[in-house]
Protein backbone atom coordinates (compact mmCIF):
# COMPACT_ATOMS: atom_id res chain seq x y z
CA UNK A 1 0.00 0.00 0.00
CA UNK A 2 1.77 3.33 -0.97
CA UNK A 3 0.20 6.42 0.80
CA UNK A 4 1.10 9.11 -1.91
CA UNK A 5 0.97 12.78 -0.84
CA UNK A 6 1.09 15.42 -3.49
CA UNK A 7 4.34 17.14 -2.31
CA UNK A 8 6.31 14.07 -2.93
CA UNK A 9 5.75 15.03 -6.70
CA UNK A 10 6.90 18.35 -6.17
CA UNK A 11 10.57 17.69 -5.62
CA UNK A 12 12.65 16.02 -8.11
CA UNK A 13 13.32 12.78 -5.63
CA UNK A 14 11.12 11.14 -3.47
CA UNK A 15 11.70 11.28 0.65
CA UNK A 16 10.24 8.72 3.01
CA UNK A 17 8.12 9.93 5.77
CA UNK A 18 10.49 11.58 8.15
CA UNK A 19 11.48 13.59 5.17
CA UNK A 20 15.00 11.47 4.20
CA UNK A 21 15.57 11.19 0.32
CA UNK A 22 14.69 7.57 -0.51
CA UNK A 23 18.16 5.67 -1.61
CA UNK A 24 16.01 3.30 -3.48
CA UNK A 25 18.33 0.20 -2.10
CA UNK A 26 15.73 -0.84 0.36
CA UNK A 27 12.90 -1.00 -2.14
CA UNK A 28 15.57 -3.29 -4.18
CA UNK A 29 16.06 -5.39 -1.51
CA UNK A 30 12.67 -5.97 -0.90
CA UNK A 31 12.01 -6.14 -4.72
CA UNK A 32 14.78 -8.93 -5.15
CA UNK A 33 13.46 -10.25 -1.92
CA UNK A 34 10.00 -10.81 -3.28
CA UNK A 35 11.45 -11.96 -6.99
CA UNK A 36 13.16 -14.91 -5.39
CA UNK A 37 10.30 -15.73 -3.22
CA UNK A 38 7.41 -16.37 -6.24
CA UNK A 39 9.81 -17.71 -8.46
CA UNK A 40 11.12 -20.29 -5.45
CA UNK A 41 7.20 -20.78 -5.58
CA UNK A 42 6.47 -20.91 -8.98
CA UNK A 43 9.36 -23.23 -9.39
CA UNK A 44 7.87 -25.83 -7.11
CA UNK A 45 4.69 -26.19 -8.46
CA UNK A 46 5.72 -26.35 -12.50
CA UNK A 47 8.72 -28.52 -11.77
CA UNK A 48 6.48 -31.78 -10.53
CA UNK A 49 4.56 -30.68 -13.59
CA UNK A 50 7.20 -30.84 -15.96
CA UNK A 51 8.99 -34.03 -14.88
CA UNK A 52 5.16 -35.78 -14.49
CA UNK A 53 5.21 -35.19 -18.06
CA UNK A 54 8.84 -36.59 -18.99
CA UNK A 55 8.51 -40.58 -20.60
CA UNK A 56 8.11 -43.13 -17.30
CA UNK A 57 10.36 -45.58 -16.82
CA UNK A 58 9.37 -48.84 -18.35
CA UNK A 59 10.78 -51.76 -15.80
CA UNK A 60 10.25 -53.76 -18.91
CA UNK A 61 12.63 -52.41 -21.41
CA UNK A 62 16.28 -53.28 -20.03
CA UNK A 63 15.15 -57.14 -20.46
CA UNK A 64 17.23 -59.16 -23.21
CA UNK A 65 15.01 -61.41 -25.13
CA UNK A 66 16.27 -65.56 -24.87
CA UNK A 67 15.14 -68.44 -26.84
CA UNK A 68 16.29 -71.77 -26.03
CA UNK A 69 17.98 -72.83 -29.59
CA UNK A 70 15.51 -75.87 -29.40
CA UNK A 71 12.91 -74.19 -29.86
CA UNK A 72 13.96 -72.63 -33.32
CA UNK A 73 13.48 -75.11 -36.07
CA UNK A 74 14.75 -74.95 -39.79
CA UNK A 75 13.30 -72.66 -41.97
CA UNK A 76 10.69 -71.46 -39.49
CA UNK A 77 10.41 -67.95 -37.71
CA UNK A 78 10.23 -66.58 -34.23
CA UNK A 79 8.99 -63.22 -33.13
CA UNK A 80 9.42 -61.46 -30.40
CA UNK A 81 9.30 -58.09 -28.75
CA UNK A 82 12.97 -56.45 -27.85
CA UNK A 83 13.26 -52.75 -26.79
CA UNK A 84 9.65 -51.93 -27.97
CA UNK A 85 10.25 -53.29 -31.52
CA UNK A 86 9.26 -56.68 -32.68
CA UNK A 87 12.36 -59.19 -34.19
CA UNK A 88 11.76 -61.91 -36.05
CA UNK A 89 14.76 -65.11 -35.35
CA UNK A 90 15.31 -67.02 -38.53
CA UNK A 91 16.74 -70.64 -38.39
CA UNK A 92 18.66 -71.20 -41.62
CA UNK A 93 21.11 -73.33 -42.93
CA UNK A 94 23.87 -71.28 -41.64
CA UNK A 95 22.27 -71.08 -38.22
CA UNK A 96 20.10 -68.78 -36.58
CA UNK A 97 19.66 -64.73 -37.75
CA UNK A 98 17.81 -61.78 -36.18
CA UNK A 99 16.12 -59.15 -38.12
CA UNK A 100 14.31 -55.84 -36.83
CA UNK A 101 10.92 -56.90 -38.39
CA UNK A 102 10.51 -53.14 -39.58
CA UNK A 103 10.25 -52.92 -43.75
CA UNK A 104 12.61 -50.23 -44.50
CA UNK A 105 10.27 -48.67 -46.91
CA UNK A 106 7.75 -47.43 -44.19
CA UNK A 107 8.21 -49.08 -41.11
CA UNK A 108 5.64 -51.92 -41.65
CA UNK A 109 6.87 -55.34 -39.78
CA UNK A 110 7.62 -57.89 -42.44
CA UNK A 111 5.84 -61.25 -41.84
CA UNK A 112 7.91 -64.72 -42.71
CA UNK A 113 6.45 -66.40 -45.28
CA UNK A 114 7.64 -70.17 -44.78
CA UNK A 115 6.17 -71.86 -47.73
CA UNK A 116 9.00 -69.34 -49.95
CA UNK A 117 11.75 -68.65 -47.14
CA UNK A 118 10.98 -65.32 -47.21
CA UNK A 119 9.81 -62.05 -45.66
CA UNK A 120 6.47 -60.59 -47.18
CA UNK A 121 6.14 -56.74 -46.20
CA UNK A 122 1.94 -56.39 -45.99
CA UNK A 123 1.80 -53.11 -46.93
CA UNK A 124 3.38 -52.52 -50.09
CA UNK A 125 4.45 -55.85 -51.09
CA UNK A 126 8.56 -55.42 -50.04
CA UNK A 127 9.63 -58.97 -50.18
CA UNK A 128 13.16 -59.73 -48.44
CA UNK A 129 15.28 -63.05 -48.91
CA UNK A 130 16.01 -65.53 -45.91
CA UNK A 131 19.71 -63.30 -45.43
CA UNK A 132 17.18 -59.85 -45.58
CA UNK A 133 18.69 -59.02 -48.91
CA UNK A 134 15.87 -56.87 -51.05
CA UNK A 135 14.28 -59.13 -53.57
CA UNK A 136 11.50 -57.18 -54.92
CA UNK A 137 9.21 -54.17 -53.89
CA UNK A 138 9.47 -50.35 -53.63
CA UNK A 139 12.53 -50.98 -51.69
CA UNK A 140 16.48 -50.15 -51.35
CA UNK A 141 18.01 -51.54 -48.54
CA UNK A 142 18.21 -54.76 -46.80
CA UNK A 143 16.56 -55.75 -43.35
CA UNK A 144 18.36 -54.19 -40.41
CA UNK A 145 20.10 -57.39 -38.68
CA UNK A 146 20.17 -57.34 -35.20
CA UNK A 147 23.19 -58.67 -32.67
CA UNK A 148 22.72 -61.69 -30.55
CA UNK A 149 25.22 -64.18 -28.93
CA UNK A 150 24.95 -67.89 -27.88
CA UNK A 151 24.85 -68.86 -24.28
CA UNK A 152 24.77 -72.66 -23.26
CA UNK A 153 22.31 -73.57 -26.00
CA UNK A 154 20.20 -70.01 -25.69
CA UNK A 155 19.76 -67.13 -27.96
CA UNK A 156 20.46 -63.64 -26.21
CA UNK A 157 19.42 -60.59 -27.57
CA UNK A 158 20.44 -57.87 -25.15
CA UNK B 1 8.74 -7.05 -17.26
CA UNK B 2 8.84 -4.81 -20.36
CA UNK B 3 7.94 -7.46 -22.59
CA UNK B 4 4.77 -8.51 -20.22
CA UNK B 5 4.15 -4.57 -19.91
CA UNK B 6 4.18 -4.33 -23.68
CA UNK B 7 1.85 -7.30 -24.25
CA UNK B 8 -0.67 -5.88 -21.71
CA UNK B 9 -0.54 -3.16 -23.00
CA UNK B 10 -1.33 -4.56 -26.48
CA UNK B 11 -4.41 -6.22 -24.47
CA UNK B 12 -5.47 -3.56 -22.31
CA UNK B 13 -5.61 -1.30 -25.21
CA UNK B 14 -8.21 -3.31 -27.36
CA UNK B 15 -9.93 -5.01 -24.59
CA UNK B 16 -10.17 -1.91 -21.64
CA UNK B 17 -8.70 -4.78 -19.11
CA UNK B 18 -7.73 -2.58 -16.32
CA UNK B 19 -10.94 -1.20 -15.14
CA UNK B 20 -12.16 -4.56 -15.16
CA UNK B 21 -9.36 -5.61 -12.78
CA UNK B 22 -9.56 -2.57 -10.77
CA UNK B 23 -13.68 -2.97 -10.24
CA UNK B 24 -12.82 -6.85 -9.52
CA UNK B 25 -9.35 -7.25 -7.67
CA UNK B 26 -6.75 -4.42 -7.55
CA UNK B 27 -9.06 -1.70 -6.20
CA UNK B 28 -12.40 -3.54 -4.74
CA UNK B 29 -13.60 -2.70 -1.56
CA UNK B 30 -14.13 -5.54 1.10
CA UNK B 31 -15.61 -4.58 4.63
CA UNK B 32 -12.72 -3.16 7.26
CA UNK B 33 -14.06 -6.01 9.61
CA UNK B 34 -13.35 -8.78 7.54
CA UNK B 35 -11.45 -11.32 9.12
CA UNK B 36 -8.95 -14.29 8.07
CA UNK B 37 -12.21 -16.93 8.32
CA UNK B 38 -13.33 -15.04 5.33
CA UNK B 39 -10.85 -16.68 3.29
CA UNK B 40 -11.75 -20.26 3.58
CA UNK B 41 -14.40 -20.46 0.48
CA UNK B 42 -11.82 -19.09 -1.55
CA UNK B 43 -9.36 -21.67 0.23
CA UNK B 44 -11.65 -24.38 -0.86
CA UNK B 45 -12.10 -23.09 -4.67
CA UNK B 46 -8.03 -23.51 -4.95
CA UNK B 47 -8.13 -26.64 -3.56
CA UNK B 48 -10.66 -27.42 -5.75
CA UNK B 49 -8.78 -26.30 -8.80
CA UNK B 50 -5.20 -28.27 -7.50
CA UNK B 51 -7.50 -31.61 -7.36
CA UNK B 52 -8.57 -30.68 -11.39
CA UNK B 53 -5.01 -30.33 -12.18
CA UNK B 54 -3.23 -32.75 -10.44
CA UNK B 55 -6.38 -34.85 -11.84
CA UNK B 56 -5.47 -34.11 -15.16
CA UNK B 57 -1.88 -34.88 -14.50
CA UNK B 58 -3.03 -38.40 -13.40
CA UNK B 59 -5.64 -39.10 -15.81
CA UNK B 60 -2.83 -39.40 -18.12
CA UNK B 61 -2.41 -43.36 -16.73
CA UNK B 62 -4.92 -44.38 -14.86
CA UNK B 63 -6.79 -47.05 -16.32
CA UNK B 64 -10.82 -47.52 -15.07
CA UNK B 65 -10.70 -51.22 -15.14
CA UNK B 66 -10.56 -53.49 -12.15
CA UNK B 67 -7.53 -55.80 -13.50
CA UNK B 68 -5.56 -52.43 -14.03
CA UNK B 69 -6.67 -49.63 -11.92
CA UNK B 70 -4.47 -51.13 -8.97
CA UNK B 71 -1.52 -51.63 -10.94
CA UNK B 72 -1.98 -48.54 -13.19
CA UNK B 73 -1.87 -46.21 -9.68
CA UNK B 74 1.19 -48.15 -8.69
CA UNK B 75 2.94 -47.82 -11.86
CA UNK B 76 1.95 -43.80 -11.13
CA UNK B 77 3.85 -43.74 -7.90
CA UNK B 78 6.53 -45.96 -8.68
CA UNK B 79 7.72 -45.41 -12.48
CA UNK B 80 6.55 -41.77 -13.04
CA UNK B 81 8.57 -39.45 -12.28
CA UNK B 82 6.97 -37.08 -9.32
CA UNK B 83 4.03 -39.13 -10.22
CA UNK B 84 3.83 -40.09 -6.08
CA UNK B 85 4.40 -36.20 -5.28
CA UNK B 86 1.04 -35.85 -7.82
CA UNK B 87 -0.87 -38.72 -6.55
CA UNK B 88 -0.19 -37.73 -2.78
CA UNK B 89 -1.41 -34.15 -3.14
CA UNK B 90 -4.60 -35.32 -5.01
CA UNK B 91 -5.20 -37.52 -2.09
CA UNK B 92 -4.21 -35.27 0.63
CA UNK B 93 -5.75 -32.03 -1.05
CA UNK B 94 -9.33 -33.96 -1.32
CA UNK B 95 -9.41 -34.47 2.85
CA UNK B 96 -8.06 -30.50 3.10
CA UNK B 97 -11.24 -29.38 0.55
CA UNK B 98 -14.00 -31.30 2.73
CA UNK B 99 -12.47 -29.39 5.94
CA UNK B 100 -12.20 -26.13 4.33
CA UNK B 101 -15.83 -26.38 2.80
CA UNK B 102 -16.83 -27.56 6.29
CA UNK B 103 -14.82 -24.91 8.03
CA UNK B 104 -16.38 -22.12 5.17
CA UNK B 105 -20.06 -23.69 6.41
CA UNK B 106 -19.42 -23.70 9.69
CA UNK B 107 -18.14 -19.48 9.72
CA UNK B 108 -21.23 -18.79 8.19
CA UNK B 109 -23.46 -20.75 10.15
CA UNK B 110 -21.98 -19.18 12.94
CA UNK B 111 -22.51 -15.17 12.12
CA UNK B 112 -25.82 -16.47 10.23
CA UNK B 113 -24.43 -15.43 6.90
CA UNK B 114 -27.28 -17.52 5.20
CA UNK B 115 -30.10 -15.30 6.27
CA UNK B 116 -31.96 -13.11 3.92
CA UNK B 117 -30.85 -11.83 1.21
CA UNK B 118 -28.19 -15.05 1.05
CA UNK B 119 -30.84 -17.81 1.47
CA UNK B 120 -30.03 -19.40 -2.20
CA UNK B 121 -26.29 -18.96 -1.71
CA UNK B 122 -26.34 -21.73 1.90
CA UNK B 123 -28.67 -23.71 -0.46
CA UNK B 124 -26.14 -23.66 -3.76
CA UNK B 125 -23.47 -24.34 -1.05
CA UNK B 126 -24.64 -27.06 0.88
CA UNK B 127 -25.26 -28.57 -2.48
CA UNK B 128 -21.60 -28.22 -3.26
CA UNK B 129 -20.89 -29.91 0.04
CA UNK B 130 -22.70 -33.10 -0.71
CA UNK B 131 -21.15 -32.74 -4.00
CA UNK B 132 -17.43 -32.39 -2.04
CA UNK B 133 -18.23 -35.63 -0.28
CA UNK B 134 -19.39 -37.52 -3.29
CA UNK B 135 -16.16 -36.70 -5.13
CA UNK B 136 -13.87 -37.61 -2.41
CA UNK B 137 -16.36 -40.91 -1.91
CA UNK B 138 -16.07 -41.97 -5.74
CA UNK B 139 -12.60 -41.18 -6.02
CA UNK B 140 -12.10 -43.46 -2.87
CA UNK B 141 -12.85 -46.58 -5.15
CA UNK B 142 -10.69 -45.51 -8.07
CA UNK B 143 -7.41 -46.97 -6.88
CA UNK B 144 -8.63 -50.37 -6.44
CA UNK B 145 -6.86 -51.45 -3.11
CA UNK B 146 -8.56 -53.27 -0.01
CA UNK B 147 -9.35 -50.55 1.46
CA UNK B 148 -11.34 -48.75 -1.33
CA UNK B 149 -13.18 -52.03 -2.01
CA UNK B 150 -14.28 -52.28 1.70
CA UNK B 151 -15.15 -47.95 2.33
CA UNK B 152 -17.07 -48.46 -1.44
CA UNK B 153 -19.09 -51.44 0.07
CA UNK B 154 -19.97 -49.93 3.40
CA UNK B 155 -20.60 -47.05 2.06
CA UNK B 156 -23.25 -48.01 -0.70
CA UNK B 157 -24.86 -49.79 1.75
CA UNK B 158 -25.93 -46.53 3.58
CA UNK B 159 -29.12 -46.32 1.45
CA UNK B 160 -30.19 -49.70 2.18
CA UNK B 161 -31.96 -48.23 5.08
CA UNK B 162 -34.46 -46.47 3.27
CA UNK B 163 -37.49 -48.40 3.42
CA UNK B 164 -39.27 -50.48 0.02
CA UNK B 165 -36.85 -48.45 -2.27
CA UNK B 166 -33.70 -48.85 -0.25
CA UNK B 167 -32.31 -52.11 -2.06
CA UNK B 168 -33.08 -50.69 -5.63
CA UNK B 169 -30.86 -47.66 -4.93
CA UNK B 170 -28.18 -49.91 -3.54
CA UNK B 171 -27.96 -52.01 -6.53
CA UNK B 172 -28.43 -48.63 -8.41
CA UNK B 173 -25.69 -46.63 -7.17
CA UNK B 174 -22.97 -50.06 -7.52
CA UNK B 175 -24.64 -50.89 -11.36
CA UNK B 176 -25.96 -54.31 -10.25
CA UNK B 177 -25.22 -56.46 -6.74
CA UNK B 178 -22.14 -56.45 -5.48
CA UNK B 179 -18.90 -53.92 -6.48
CA UNK B 180 -17.44 -54.55 -9.34
CA UNK B 181 -16.01 -53.29 -12.53
CA UNK B 182 -19.07 -52.05 -13.59
CA UNK B 183 -19.29 -50.01 -10.07
CA UNK B 184 -15.47 -48.53 -11.06
CA UNK B 185 -16.74 -47.48 -14.29
CA UNK B 186 -19.67 -45.53 -13.15
CA UNK B 187 -17.55 -43.83 -10.52
CA UNK B 188 -14.78 -42.91 -12.47
CA UNK B 189 -17.52 -41.17 -14.78
CA UNK B 190 -19.08 -39.69 -11.49
CA UNK B 191 -15.68 -38.65 -10.53
CA UNK B 192 -13.77 -37.18 -13.80
CA UNK B 193 -16.69 -35.89 -15.68
CA UNK B 194 -20.08 -35.50 -14.06
CA UNK B 195 -19.57 -34.43 -10.84
CA UNK B 196 -16.43 -31.65 -11.80
CA UNK B 197 -19.10 -30.21 -14.57
CA UNK B 198 -21.91 -30.23 -12.29
CA UNK B 199 -19.85 -28.51 -9.34
CA UNK B 200 -18.08 -25.83 -11.41
CA UNK B 201 -22.46 -24.75 -12.44
CA UNK B 202 -23.08 -24.90 -8.83
CA UNK B 203 -19.72 -22.83 -8.24
CA UNK B 204 -20.29 -20.72 -11.21
CA UNK B 205 -24.09 -19.46 -9.67
CA UNK B 206 -22.42 -19.26 -5.97
CA UNK B 207 -19.74 -17.08 -7.26
CA UNK B 208 -21.91 -14.50 -9.22
CA UNK B 209 -24.14 -14.60 -6.61
CA UNK B 210 -21.94 -13.56 -3.73
CA UNK B 211 -21.17 -10.92 -6.52
CA UNK B 212 -24.62 -9.62 -6.45
CA UNK B 213 -25.64 -9.03 -3.21
CA UNK B 214 -21.70 -8.24 -2.42
CA UNK B 215 -20.40 -10.04 0.85
CA UNK B 216 -21.85 -9.89 4.68
CA UNK B 217 -20.72 -6.46 6.31
CA UNK B 218 -19.71 -7.88 9.96
CA UNK B 219 -21.33 -5.44 13.30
Amino acid sequence: MSHEHPHHHDHGHEHDASGEPVSGARRRFCQVCIGSATAITVGTVVYPIVAFLKLPLRLGDAKPVEIPLDRLSPGQAYYADFQGQQVIVVMTEAGPRVFDAACTHLGCNVVWDTAHSNFHCPCHGAVFSGEGKVVSGPVSSPLREIPFEIKNGVLVIA
Amino acid sequence: MRVIRLIYGWIDERFATTPLLEKNVTKKMVPRTLSWAGCFGGLAFFTFLVQVFTGMLLLMYYKPHPEAAWDSVTFIKSNVTMGWLVQRIHAVAANLMIALVLMHMARIAYYKIYRKPRELHWVSGVCLLLFTTIMAFTGYLLPWTQLSYWGAKVGTEIPSAIPIVGQDIVEWVRRGKAISGETLGFFFSLHIWILPAVMSAFMGLHFVMIRRTGISKPL
